[in-house]
């Protein structure tokens, strides 16, 4: 073991040049053998050079550099390397710190102003290192203390704070110096000597340096020393006002009427820049400007800039507000006119306005068609030749899974299209255009295989290539059965219960074991883009089994056959193909099995047979899913098994499409403990809601739970599906407003009531087109009726009223603005009025529910919202 | 005029190709900085021009600076970012990279690239929104310093700002400041970026256009959680736009199906938000998107007010930087050294270089000249408007002749034809395709050729279906097809030559 200093490197400092020291990598261990006698005897400028390497390379040799520069010997080095040095300097105790600072002039003095003036990277700065220090020993209690003690000037500090926040550091390392300026506490009078510093940094790209720079301006007006003049402010007060934050942008534009009514003459340039708020994002900013604006009412009607200003940006401002500012600008709104349209007595006026009456200004009703089905997609295109299947193929196992094409490649294979490709790898025919494109396809497979095993990711696109693989003979065991049980028998576990990807492996192993017999067909073959099959072709397929003869199937879905035929049928067509078969009389062993499965779930069908059709279909599944003996059961197990793998959940809703409402039930479950347990977001999610964004499955009950629970997400990509489905559905008018509202109203009063989250996305569906925003506002309507329930329901004191219920109200009330329509329900209005307060001498007679929901009246902005709904006519 | 020869370029950046970086000395005559200048802010930006026969590149005058020095921020601020950090760059983070700016014809242009190459920016300053001169044609770095960043944010939006771009009248002024040096390491992705960019723009068409309240609107909802892998489809909402999961190819007013334009790594998009509000231009038509065809990468474009544009190009995903697309690759195995100078000799500095003035001035067809362009692009001397559908010249800073030579798909297919990696296969009478076989690195890859239709059996053309540029397979079939046409070319000019 070496110990320190080495003598061979000391050797080597004191006799080598600067040119030799350059070219030395200089590690640590060349920073302990420099010590100050050896730097003492060393030529200044190869120390220098020494000194410049070793900094870069060891931060902790910064005490030997400090003794050095103390004593002459050479000079600081880089800049950078040099603070991050003085920041590590720092360990563990603040004392030890303290003293040996203070031991150098030069250190407190010149070079710890350094600190404020580097911002350091992502590894070091004062802000990271003070994040993992212990309390009571941070940089910012050692600079504290050094200006208490007076050994580094506190003005000069509190001004290199500032400085610091001007240099354009990162929010992170930003945030230290605003920290530390508050720190030092300074007083009304230091504040006003940093007034230029602080209006500065109104314009600062950090939003909290901006929120800090605005607060310090608070101080210095509340302190009332010196008031902030107006000439001074204003030209620095408007990139504050754009902050995101509300409460920054209120700050500024409270400071703006401050000075404005201190300095009057100022008053026209005060509102002129409190324009600017118009385009805030928040409401209520927007309120707090129209306040200021009208009461300087006077002033904006002979200022016509002021007036222009307003009219370019009235589309900015929330509806429910356009009205109040486009009085002031002497502009009329779209509703406005709308309204005066209406009240136009004269015969003239009203043929004149009837003729130049545009789309948005008919009355828009939203009405949910009556009938709804499955759409059942696109007929699937089998592929015809080898050459077109493999570079499909290549194409496919590069790209994300998609189910449709994975069923044509699977297709062409199970139907005997692409024949010539089995076993194509121990062919001698290896001249073959085929031969050539199928090596680098099955080197490839082996590929993919391989790293998807690495990282134990058996999914369906795992079976899909082994099962690839094996049809080209690439596989090292040549019987289907024994190459698939090799990977099966190492997932973690052996669950009995078979989910998505189980029940597709069983169908290409079944596949596989066909084609070795020589049976070219499929009888799980989805017809459409949908996963759809129809009875024609369960009869076509049927004729081509050999009479009485066993077809080759694998034995994990041997039994599920025959339902997860008719999990591709819709339910309507149950009766018509038991006919057909009892018509046919086919002798195949399926198309028995097939008869007894139909009869099984045709007996619970006809018990339901007065419910709606949907729902009807919900709970045959329901009762069919109790029944463990029969294997329809398995099916819902498979939807219900859990997942992370998008494909697999895709999958199970292409194989099993007629049960689309109960996949949706269990996928709403799933979304529901995402949003409740604010569990780690999982995009697997995502394929709950891709039958309905691909508009292939019904609108049924259950498909707007789904919905409703895709509200109140937030990760993006369920937000933004959800989004799509509500847009399409409205298009389409297969959503049930009233559904989707009860929901809504529901959910709002439930452990994972998120308003604002579904607010802003139902805000965005609203935006698409008149239509759209109808519908959203009956979504609204509807939510409060059933929150008029639940409050009467669930009522117990304060806690009953939803938290942020003022989202969905302010855009119920955007929503019926732009609509022009009061609200219309009395449940709703009698809600509102309990809110409002306006309700509370009728309440008590209509007994205790009510009494109860008027106990609710929390939360000013609900209650004054709720007054403008009520107000509406 | 500032005309660097490739070799004198070379020469003053001391650049030297290492592997995957140039590392390159740039030197600034002093820091850019805003300073007082009779009463007025005046922003002086440092260059790093040597030849400059002018102390100023650019004099000049800007009203309402404030949206200017927004743009400079956003510019900054793309080039300082990195959008996606692979999984194994772990320390590598790279240094900060000043933009550059280009000057000619009127117009000053400040352009750059994000760390990761995946979001190209881009501010044009033509003469409407600036009064004075351009004295100095060229193209140079500037310099983007914290402080003058943090002066840039403070400037008012009712100042006026003077702006000087050059070096040397500023440093004669101080004749004791120093001079700026800086160290930066410019990755070679960056570099191929201003090749690949250009292509992408060319290529692209006018999808959406939405106002102020609506583009603002848009930007403030986009989420800032979204995960960088997740592409998102930016669709038509009403007179808005939104993000949507679902691919709705949607009619175009001509009737076309388009594919919806594609976006990951959201937060690029972010960075408009700041800008939006301030536009002056055109309430109506305040944000124009436009798209590649396949919609695999966009250019959203802010009109500030007259003569200001900001323009910010974007792949589909933060991970797919404009270097490894390819584009340009296929243009590259047919280079025409003669026509090249032509055509360079064209460009004049011009700012709007029309596709029609260029063929009739270099008298070639659209498809040499596009070759052409395409190789100048390559050698950084031409970027693409796409507001005025033009190319204009440029010439970079940096040697980038280095960079044509180090694509490495491009190396490879050379490599693969310099050492018999090709084979051309007998091709059958019924079929008009040509085969060949190209050597892969564990298995032979099939390459096959119709009209200008080329596919293989690679892993690379497997997943992006020729929508990042050739394979090195295809590019080198190409190659060899050319060897083999210009063999034959030469000894037919033999035989006529021997005849008598």
């Amino acid at each position: 073991m070496s110990s320190y200093p080495e003598p061979e490197i000391e050797q080597f400092f004191l006799t080598a040049t600067a040119a030799q020291i350059k070219k030395q990598r200089l590690n640590w261990e060349y920073s302990k053998s420099l010590t100050f006698e050896v730097a003492k005897k060393m030529q200044p400028e190869a120390l220098q050079i020494a000194v410049d390497g070793l900094s870069g390379n060891d931060p902790f040799f910064v005490k030997e550099v400090i003794t050095f520069i103390d004593a002459g010997l050479c000079r600081q080095p880089p800049q950078e390397v040099y603070v991050q040095g003085i920041i590590r300097l720092h360990q563990y105790n603040k004392d030890e710190t303290l003293t040996f600072l203070k031991k150098y002039r030069f250190l407190v003095e010149n070079d710890l102003w350094l600190l404020f003036q580097f911002e350091g990277g992502q590894e070091l700065s004062l802000a990271a290192y003070d994040k993992f220090s212990r309390d009571g020993h941070r940089w910012e209690d050692i600079l504290d203390i050094l200006s208490q003690e007076g050994v580094m000037p506190r003005a000069k500090m509190l001004k290199a704070s500032l400085e610091a926040l001007n240099r354009g550091f990162i929010q992170f390392r930003a945030s230290w110096f605003s920290r530390f300026h508050e720190r030092l506490k300074p007083s009304p009078a230091e504040r006003i000597e940093l007034l230029d510093d602080y209006l500065s940094l109104l314009a600062s790209p950090v939003p909290p340096t901006v929120s800090f720079a605005l607060a310090a301006l608070n101080e210095i007006e509340k302190a009332k020393l010196k008031p902030l003049e107006a000439e001074r402010l204003f030209p620095n007060i408007q990139p504050a006002l754009m902050a995101a934050s509300k409460t920054t942008a209120q700050g500024a534009l409270a400071l703006i009427e401050k000075a404005a009514a201190r300095e009057p003459q100022m008053r026209p340039q005060a509102l002129q820049i409190a324009a600017s708020a118009l385009s805030h994002q928040n409401t209520d900013v927007q309120k707090s400007l129209l306040k200021f604006m009208k009461a300087n009412q006077a002033l904006i009607a002979v200022d016509p800039a002021l007036q222009n200003a307003i009219k370019e940006n009235l589309d900015f401002v929330s509806p429910a507000l356009q009205k109040d500012f486009a009085a002031l600008a002497g502009a009329q709104t779209a509703v406005a006119k709308s309204e005066g349209k209406a009240a136009a007595s004269n015969a003239a006026a009203l043929e004149n306005a009837a003729e130049k009456i545009s789309v948005e200004d008919i009355s828009i009703e939203y009405l949910a068609a009556d009938s709804l089905s499955y759409h059942q997609g696109e007929a699937i295109a089998t592929i015809g030749d080898a050459q077109t299947w493999l570079e499909s193929t290549l194409a496919f196992i590069e790209a994300p899974f998609d189910v449709v094409q994975a069923e044509r490649i699977i297709q062409a294979v199970a139907l005997g299209r692409v024949q010539a490709l089995h076993n194509i790898n121990g062919a001698s025919a290896g001249s073959t255009s085929e031969a050539k494109t199928a090596k680098p396809l099955i080197k490839r497979l082996q590929k993919l295989i391989e790293r998807r095993v690495q990282r134990y990711e058996y999914g369906a696109p795992f079976w899909v290539l082994t099962f690839l693989l094996h049809f080209l003979g690439g596989a090292e065991i040549a019987n289907a059965v024994d190459y698939f049980n090799k990977f099966s028998q190492v997932k973690i576990g052996k669950e009995t219960t078979l989910d998505g990807a189980d029940i597709f492996k069983g169908r290409l192993l079944s596949i596989l074991l066909r084609l070795t017999e020589g049976q070219s067909l499929d009888p799980l073959k989805a017809e459409t883009t949908g996963g759809f099959t129809n009875i024609d072709a369960i009869i076509d397929n049927l004729k081509q089994l050999p009479a009485k003869a066993d077809y080759v199937c694998a034995a994990s879905i041997e039994k599920l056959q025959p339902y997860l035929v008719l999990a591709r049928l819709p339910w309507t067509e149950h009766e018509k193909l038991l006919s057909r078969l009892q018509i046919e009389k086919l002798k195949a062993p399926l198309a028995l099995e097939l008869e007894n499965a139909l009869a099984v779930m045709l007996a619970v069908e006809r018990k339901y047979q007065s419910a709606d059709g949907l729902e009807r279909d919900m709970l045959v599944v329901k009762e069919l899913a109790q029944d463990s003996s029969c294997p329809f059961a398995a099916l819902t197990k498979a939807i219900k098994q859990p997942t992370y793998s998008i494909e697999t959940l895709d999958l199970t809703a292409f194989t099993m499409p007629t049960l689309s409402a109960f996949f949706f039930d269990e996928g709403a479950k799933e979304c529901k403990r995402i949003v409740k347990w604010s569990e780690v977001s999982d995009l697997s999610k995502a394929a709950y809601f891709h039958p309905l964004a691909k508009g292939l499955a019904p609108y049924s009950e259950r498909a707007h739970f789904l919905l409703t629970v895709g509200l109140l997400q937030s990760m993006p990509e369920l937000r933004a599906l959800t989004c799509d489905c509500l847009v399409d559905a409205i298009d389409r008018q297969s959503l049930q407003t009233q559904i989707i509202g009860a929901k809504l109203g529901l959910l709002l009063y439930s452990d994972i009531s998120m308003p604002k989250r579904a607010a802003t996305l139902l805000e965005e569906v609203a935006r698409t087109s008149p239509l759209h925003n109808e519908a959203v506002r009956q979504i609204l309507q509807f939510s409060l009726d059933r929150c008029q329930f639940e409050a009467n329901e669930k009522s117990d004191g304060d806690k009953a009223l939803p938290r942020d219920l003022a989202a969905i109200l302010e855009l119920y009330l955007n929503c019926s603005i732009r609509a022009n329509k009061p609200v219309e329900s009395p449940v709703c209005r009698a809600f509102l009025e309990g809110l409002s307060g306006t309700k509370k001498s009728s309440a008590k007679s209509q007994g205790a529910n009510d009494t109860k929901s008027t106990k609710t009246v929390k939360g000013g902005k609900a209650k004054e919202i709720a007054k403008d709904l009520l107000a509406l006519t | 005029m500032i005309l660097h020869t490739d070799k004198k370029v070379a020469a003053m950046h001391e650049s030297k190709a290492q592997a995957g970086a140039i590392s390159q000395t740039i030197n600034y005559g002093f820091s850019s900085t805003i300073s007082t200048f009779e009463r007025q802010p005046k922003l002086e930006l440092a260059t790093s021009l040597r030849e400059a026969r002018y102390p100023y590149f650019f004099e000049g005058r800007l009203e309402e600076a404030h949206m200017f020095a927004r743009c400079l921020l956003s510019l900054a601020k793309v080039v300082e970012t990195r959008f996606y950090i692979p999984p194994n760059l772990l320390q590598r983070l790279l240094s900060e990279r000043d933009p550059v700016i280009t000057s000619g014809a009127g117009a000053l242009r400040f352009e750059g690239f994000s760390a990761c190459a995946s979001a190209y920016c881009r501010v044009d300053l033509l003469p409407p929104a600036y009064d004075g001169e351009i004295i100095e044609k060229g193209t140079t770095n500037v310099d983007f310093n914290p402080q003058m960043k943090a002066a840039l944010a403070a400037t008012l939006q009712s100042e006026s700002l003077e702006i000087g771009v050059g070096k040397d009248e500023f440093v004669l002024k101080k004749g004791n400041e120093k001079t700026v040096e800086k160290k930066v390491k410019l990755p070679l992705r960056w570099l191929k970026s201003f090749v690949e960019v250009q292509a992408y723009q060319k290529q692209m068409e006018k999808r959406l256009t939405v106002s102020k309240v609506e583009a603002l609107n848009f930007l403030r909802n986009l989420p800032s959680n979204a995960n960088n892998q997740t592409v998102f489809f930016i669709v038509p909402a009403g007179r808005g736009l939104r993000l949507s999961q679902t691919v709705q190819s949607r009619p175009s007013a001509n009737g076309a199906i388009a594919t919806p334009i594609q976006i990951g790594g959201l937060k690029r998009l972010q960075l408009l938000k700041d800008l939006v509000p301030l536009i002056k231009q055109s309430q109506a038509c305040a944000l124009t998107v436009y798209s590649s065809p396949d919609g695999l990468a966009s250019e959203w474009q802010i009109d500030m007010k007259e003569g200001l544009r900001f323009s910010l190009t974007m792949t589909s995903q933060p991970f797919r930087g404009f270097s490894g697309e390819g584009r340009v690759l296929e243009n590259l195995t047919e280079i025409e050294e003669e026509k090249l100078a032509l055509l360079r000799s064209a460009l004049q500095w011009r700012q709007f270089l029309s596709e029609e003035s260029l063929q009739q001035s270099c008298n070639m067809n659209h498809d040499a000249l596009q070759n052409a362009l395409a190789a100048l692009g390559s050698r950084g001397l031409v970027g693409f408007d796409l507001s005025s559908n033009s190319y204009f010249h440029r010439e970079l800073p940096f040697d980038l002749s280095l960079v044509e030579s180090m694509h490495p798909r491009l190396k490879a297919a050379h490599k693969l034809v310099a050492t018999d990696g090709v084979k051309v296969l007998p091709s059958l009478e019924s079929r008009k395709e040509i085969q060949l076989e190209v050597r892969g690195s564990d298995v032979t890859h099939l390459v096959t050729g119709y009209e200008e239709s080329w596919r293989c059996t690679c892993q690379w053309f497997s997943k992006y279906q020729g929508t990042r540029g050739l394979c090195k397979h295809i590019l080198a079939a190409k190659l060899s097809q050319a060897q083999k046409e210009s063999q034959e070319l030469e000894e037919e000019e033999v035989q006529i030559e021997q005849l008598p």
